[in-house]
């Protein structure tokens, strides 16, 4: 039996897992990054024990090929993921709601203008985007990188954020506010953004998702943040060369990778579901 | 002097054909007027045009003797305080992430109203029939006509001059219906109502006048009685003619 | 039978909306449902068809087309493919994409439909058949419709399309709640005689909800009216209409009287 609704969106109610689940994975990367700031179980940078030492009690995942304690390395590895994420969506966020926002406003050829040429933007990869505006910046650093990625990802933004308030904008409710006096600011903030916000905060957990792979492909390129920063990226590509003789050095840091990109978008679709449950979406 | 006068005002959508053409009107002080006709003759575009929120191509449009214009900030603003609408559509017109009060208060806010906002929303609750305890619910949780109300109450919070209602009770039940109608003509003593409906009967019930409109024309004005008893436009007589009526043979 | 509802019930928590309420309606027939703002119409019949929103909770039991609805999950109801319910609901701007043209809005449901007919049509054919419906419902002018956003066109030009994709859909059940509030008398007269047609003509069944007695006299054969989330009295619409037994009804048939009678100018 097949049932049309001409005038509400489906409404699932299942109970999310994925909520649970994505929120389990990102916590724990959470509660490593921030432990870092206080305790880690050795010096980063010091030489703990043998090269390239296997799993043990001493040394969880063992050492790299300088005899610096790898689990060491990838708890601040988390924590660099964690800023560079956070960093790059709040500047990707920034950029993208403005410059959504001016062109769901703007006159229909300007409008036009913008759309086509977010739409190029996007048709780049964010890493190619990133890997300029870094190698535009004269130094790489953690700052470099957050920067190249959040203007990478603002294109995204953007065109989202321009297609939610174009929709938000042809409703009654924005002509009622423009005859009850509001300006057009106040309509931005009072009844655009509330709006829009939802499907835009789901839009963001992608986001960051994307911003954590995008950092660990910089910092493998040697664009990322530079050492003494123990990012995942590097990482890796520091163990590229004894993939073989110490297989460990490159897997662990994948995994972590792996797990905190997958934590974050079963988050994303958690809170998807839970966008779409409320207000019963009519 | 009246309090609206439109005169021989045209209008056209972007590179669409035109969709009012050569429309005078005046409304007085606490007037009732009914505008009825057609689906897509016009009747809420002339209201947009009423609301400065779109300009006539031709023709001009004088609000208390001053021509309206969009331009002109302190105007618009006295304006804004004196003309409210009630919009056709129940569903688009209230904010999904405002509840009621906020949604009620927003007049009262942009326009700077002074006094006891509190206790003007569960007046204007009251007014349409609603228990002004709903004020921290949203609009999902509401009924069509109930939605309807919302919006009707927003509109009179602030004590407009001009009230456009657009199908202002379209999605209510009679009983509903009379109470609205009811309110409107007890507020019309103090303020103007262009009553926008395709529900001759219910224009019939509360306005004193009617103004009927034939794709953008107007074909026939005046008093509603006198329009009701004896319509001379052949249009007019049409659209009286396919009323529904309760009085129904037994199958 | 194609729709059977025993003793449902709708909540919010703890607040009752529309309690035991039961009706039948088989392929045919033609039910109108009643009442006063509030009153529960259109949470009846998102109850029938299972797409309550999230926060309300039905009880009882729903069959739609032999296929139990309440307490089944989403996924369910959408696998059980078949013949099917089409709602036009309430607010016509909530079923339409503000970004999309009204033309490609109708074609979806209609180029599903043809699909699961066994004939899909495409391209030009298609839109033909959308052009075609969209004059069905009495719009003008239907290449402008066509190429028009939503919020381009009128309030009644809009609750049409939103008709024209619900039959684009050849529901064998219809429910239609307030489908022609936004219509003026003509209109609202061509709309119910193309509903009518239909009825005979595909054997649709048809639950009407409105709260225009005198439109609902001249649409369905049976009324059930509601108050405060009760059927406080069902039967033919000239047994209720012309001898009303519950006062809520005589009010209600009262009130119309008194429009009708203001419009003959004996006010
Ligand atoms: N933004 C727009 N752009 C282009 N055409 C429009 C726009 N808005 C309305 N129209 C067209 O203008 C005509 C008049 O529309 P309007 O909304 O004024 O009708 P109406 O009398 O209010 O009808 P209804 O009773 O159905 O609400 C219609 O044919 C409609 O399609
Ligand atoms: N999501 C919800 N949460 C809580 N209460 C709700 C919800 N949806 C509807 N209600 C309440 O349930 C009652 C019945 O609503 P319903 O929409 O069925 O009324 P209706 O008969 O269709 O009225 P109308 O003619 O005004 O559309 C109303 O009092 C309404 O406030
Ligand atoms: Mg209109
Ligand atoms: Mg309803």
């Amino acid at each position: 039996m097949t049932i049309t609704q001409v005038g509400s969106p489906s409404r699932g109610r299942r109970h999310s897992v994925a909520l649970r689940a994505g929120a389990l994975l990102v916590g724990m990367h959470v509660f490593v990054g921030l432990l870092t700031l206080v305790w880690l179980p050795y010096d980063p940078n010091a030489f703990t024990g043998g090269r390239l030492e296997g799993a043990s009690l001493q040394h969880m995942v063992g050492t790299d090929r300088l005899g610096r304690d790898l689990f060491t390395q990838l708890m601040i590895g988390s924590r660099i993921a964690l800023q560079v994420g956070t960093g790059a969506v709040a500047v990707g966020a920034f950029i993208g709601v403005t410059l959504g926002i001016l062109a769901a406003f703007a006159s229909k050829w300007l409008d036009d203008a913008l759309a086509a040429t977010l739409d190029i933007l996007i048709a780049f990869p964010t890493l190619l985007i990133a890997m300029l505006v870094v190698a535009a910046s004269d130094q790489a650093s953690l700052w470099s990188a957050i920067l190249a990625l959040g203007i990478a990802l603002s294109a995204i933004v953007a065109r989202l954020t321009r297609i939610l308030a174009k929709r938000v904008l042809v409703m009654d409710y924005i002509t009622a506010a423009r005859t009850s006096g509001s300006s057009w600011p106040k309509i931005v903030f009072i009844h655009v953004l509330p709006n829009i916000w939802p499907t835009l905060s789901v839009n963001f957990a992608l986001q960051f998702g994307l911003a954590v792979i995008a950092e660990a492909s910089l910092s493998y390129l040697g664009l990322g943040a530079p050492p003494p920063n123990a990012s995942w990226g590097r990482i890796l590509q520091e163990a590229q060369g004894t993939v073989y003789t110490a297989p460990l050095g490159a897997i662990a840091p994948g995994i972590a990778l792996v797990s905190l990109a997958i934590g974050v978008n079963l988050l994303a679709d958690g809170l998807r579901e839970r966008v779409d449950d409320r207000l019963g979406d009519r | 002097m009246s309090l609206v006068r439109i005169d021989r005002v045209s209008f056209g959508y972007a590179g669409g054909r035109p969709v009012l053409e050569d429309v005078s009107l005046e409304i007085g002080p606490g007037d009732t007027v009914g505008l009825v006709g057609e689906s897509g003759s016009g009747k809420t575009t002339l209201l947009r045009l009423l609301l400065g929120l779109a300009r006539p191509d031709r023709g001009k449009i004088f609000f208390d003797g001053t021509p309206l214009d969009p331009g002109n900030r302190s105007f618009m603003r006295d304006f804004r305080r004196k003309a409210q609408i009630v919009f056709q559509d129940p569903y688009s017109s209230l904010d999904p992430r405002q509840n009621v009060s906020a949604i009620i208060a927003e007049p009262l806010r942009s326009l700077r109203i002074a006094g006891d906002h509190a206790g003007m929303i569960s007046d204007a609750l009251e007014a349409v029939g609603l228990d002004p305890n709903v004020a921290g619910r949203y609009p999902h949780q509401f009924s069509g006509g109930q939605r309807q109300r919302i919006a009707i109450a927003r509109a009179i919070v602030a004590g407009p001059k001009l009230l456009l209602a657009d199908e202002a009770v379209s999605a209510l039940d009679l009983t509903t219906r009379v109470r609205i109608v009811d309110l409107m003509s007890k507020l019309s003593r103090n303020m103007s109502l262009l009553f926008v409906s395709h529900d001759i009967g219910v224009v019939a019930a509360l306005c004193r006048s009617i103004v009927i409109l034939e794709s953008g024309r107007v074909v026939e004005a005046g008093d509603t009685a006198a329009v009701l008893a004896d319509p001379q436009h052949p249009y007019t007589q049409r659209l009286l003619g396919s009323v529904p009526r309760l009085v129904f043979e037994e199958h | 039978m194609l729709l059977e509802m025993d003793r449902v019930s709708v909540r919010a928590g703890e607040k009752i909306l529309v309690s035991d309420l039961s009706m039948t309606l088989d392929r045919g027939e033609r039910v109108g449902l009643i009442g006063e703002s509030g009153s529960g119409k259109s949470l009846t019949a998102l109850a029938a068809t299972g797409l309550l929103p999230s926060g309300l909770t039905a009880s009882g039991s729903v069959l739609l087309g032999g296929q139990q609805v309440v307490g089944v999950p989403d996924q369910v109801l959408d696998r059980v493919r078949g013949t099917g319910a089409a709602i036009v609901f309430q607010e016509p701007l909530s079923a339409l994409d503000p970004l999309m043209t009204v033309g490609m809005q109708i074609a979806e449901p209609l180029a599903r439909r043809a699909r699961r007919n066994g004939a899909p049509i495409t391209g030009t054919r298609l839109k033909e058949a959308v052009l075609e419906l969209i004059d069905d419902v009495a719009l003008p002018d239907e290449r402008r419709i066509a190429r028009a956003y939503p919020h381009e066109l009128s309030g009644g030009q809009r609750q049409r399309v939103a008709i024209a994709m619900a039959l684009a859909c050849e529901p064998d059940l219809l429910i239609a709640d307030e489908p022609t509030t936004a219509l003026d008398v003509t209109t609202q007269a061509e709309i119910l005689i193309l509903i009518d047609r239909l009825v005979q003509e595909r054997q649709m069944a048809l639950l009407f909800i409105s709260h225009d007695l005198p439109v609902v006299a001249n649409t369905v054969e049976r009324v059930m009216v509601l108050r405060l989330g009760e059927a406080v009295e069902t039967g033919t619409v000239s047994e209720v209409f012309n001898r009303p037994q519950h006062d809520y009804t005589k009010s209600l048939v009262a009130a119309a009287k008194r429009f009708d009678a203001a419009m003959e100018g004996r006010t």
